[in-house]
């Protein structure tokens, strides 16, 4: 019996990083 | 149970023909799924009218092969695509619908803002500026620009709340470039592996041709190119005396171009879902690169252990199983790196700074005004964000584990 495939495709969710982009650079140098 | 007579309500749902297979769904529950051609057919059919059984003839008489509708329409039911017969369908989460944020902004303006005449714009700034640094590299910031040498805490905590300004920025370029595809988004803040992140979720976007959605998953990117573009300019135009700027804002400049650009090379780290990873999932025509990836490489840790695949990938067209294939050694490199720096860097720098914070912590406000309020706030801006990232991503590890162990 003939089954179709069905793939749910993935959700598009850009981002940005809140913190790790400066801030622990930020903190290490400044310490 | 659908009986031959039963007549399933089938919501409407956009499709994208694409690589040969059809991706369907619902912008407002944010459902998408990629079916074969024939699928969509059988659909249509039961969209005007037809009975399960009249479907199941008219397939078996065109393609000579009986199908399996309960199969087929169980599948669609549980992604809220279709309501059962009687209308006592049970979609669950699948048909929740979506709460889009800022819907309100005119599709005129937002193609205003990406339009032609803007492009040549935003071109123009990056194009200067970069011609600007090709003629004298210095004006680029590097991470000394982070360095205060004077009210580190106060600049510190200025710089943060702009670039968190300048976060939202770039998720509204995203909405906003979206919008001008008359597609709606919502904002949200999330976790890649341990990060923190604010995201846009444009998952709608599979509803519109694949050469329109590059834009918008590009949009947020060209937003923070174009305002380090600006900066740059502003600090050229400073070094040669063309405009004034105090020195506190020269340096907050730098910095914030610095934070900038150190953002675009975050979307260079495309072993997680960031913008630039969704750009190459879209131009290799990949549904679900990352889960396809994740599941090739369980199943190739079974095949090594001798144990049966637990992942069935044979729905997989062959061309995306290459890059799938190709993309596990991205996927493997990239969390090797970003695990050496969480044991090498941020557990060690976290250590560091709990321990500073007990001991200002302990000694309180009598013993030093100063120190007790800096390591407060550096605490605030620093530490939290990051056991916050910790701590969603620990979750979603227990539940994944949950989820298969009970599955």
């Amino acid at each position: 019996m003939k089954k179709f495939a069905i793939r749910e495709v993935e959700t598009l969710k850009t981002t940005v990083a809140l913190y790790t982009c400066g801030c622990p650079i930020v903190i290490v140098i400044n310490s | 149970m659908y009986t031959n007579d039963s007549r399933i309500s089938v919501h409407p749902f956009t499709r994208q023909l694409e690589n040969g297979e059809m991706i369907i769904g619902r912008p407002e529950t944010g459902v998408f799924l990629a079916l074969p051609v024939e699928a969509v057919e059988v659909l249509d059919q039961l969209a005007a009218g037809r009975t399960v059984g009249e479907v199941r003839d008219l397939f078996q008489q065109r393609h000579g092969e009986l199908l399996d509708m309960a199969d087929f329409l169980s599948a669609l039911e549980s992604k809220g695509l279709v309501q059962g017969p009687n209308g006592n369908g049970h979609p669950g989460a699948a048909s929740i619908p979506i709460r889009y944020h800022f819907t309100n902004v005119p599709q005129k303006l937002a193609q205003a803002l990406f339009g032609g005449t803007a492009f040549v714009l935003y071109g123009g700034l990056v194009l200067a500026a970069l011609a600007l640094v090709a003629l004298d590299p210095s004006l680029l910031p590097s991470q000394r620009a982070l360095y205060f040498a004077e009210d580190r805490t106060l600049k510190t905590l200025v710089l943060f709340l702009i670039s968190y300004v300048t976060i939202f920025n770039h998720e509204m370029g995203h909405l906003i470039a979206a919008r001008a595809r008359g597609v709606n988004t919502r904002l949200g803040i999330s976790h890649r592996l341990w990060f923190l992140v604010a995201e846009s979720d444009l998952t709608a976007l599979w509803s519109i041709p694949k050469r329109e959605r590059y834009l918008p998953l590009l949009a947020g990117p060209l937003v923070d190119a174009v305002t380090s573009a600006l900066l740059l300019l502003a600090l050229a135009a400073g070094h040669r005396s063309w405009l004034t700027l105090p020195a506190t804002a020269r340096q907050l400049a730098a910095a914030l171009c610095f934070v900038l650009l150190m953002r675009i090379v975050w979307q260079c780290f495309f072993f997680v879902r960031t913008d630039f990873y969704y750009v190459i999932a879209n131009l290799f025509n990949c549904r679900n690169l990352l889960n396809d990836t994740a599941g090739h490489l369980r199943n190739w840790l079974a095949r090594s252990l001798g144990r049966a695949e637990p992942v069935d990938q044979s729905s997989i067209p062959p061309a995306e199983m290459r890059v799938v294939r190709a993309y596990s050694i991205v996927w493997l490199l990239g969390r090797l790196l970003a695990y050496g720096l969480l044991f090498s860097v941020s557990i060690p720098f976290l250590i560091h700074y709990f321990t500073e914070l007990s001991r200002v912590l302990r000694t309180g406000w009598s013993g030093h005004e100063y120190d007790f309020v800096d390591t407060l706030i550096m605490a605030l801006i620093s530490v939290v964000p990051f056991l916050l990232g910790m701590g969603l991503w620990i979750g979603s590890l227990v539940l994944a584990w949950k989820r298969r162990r009970f599955a």
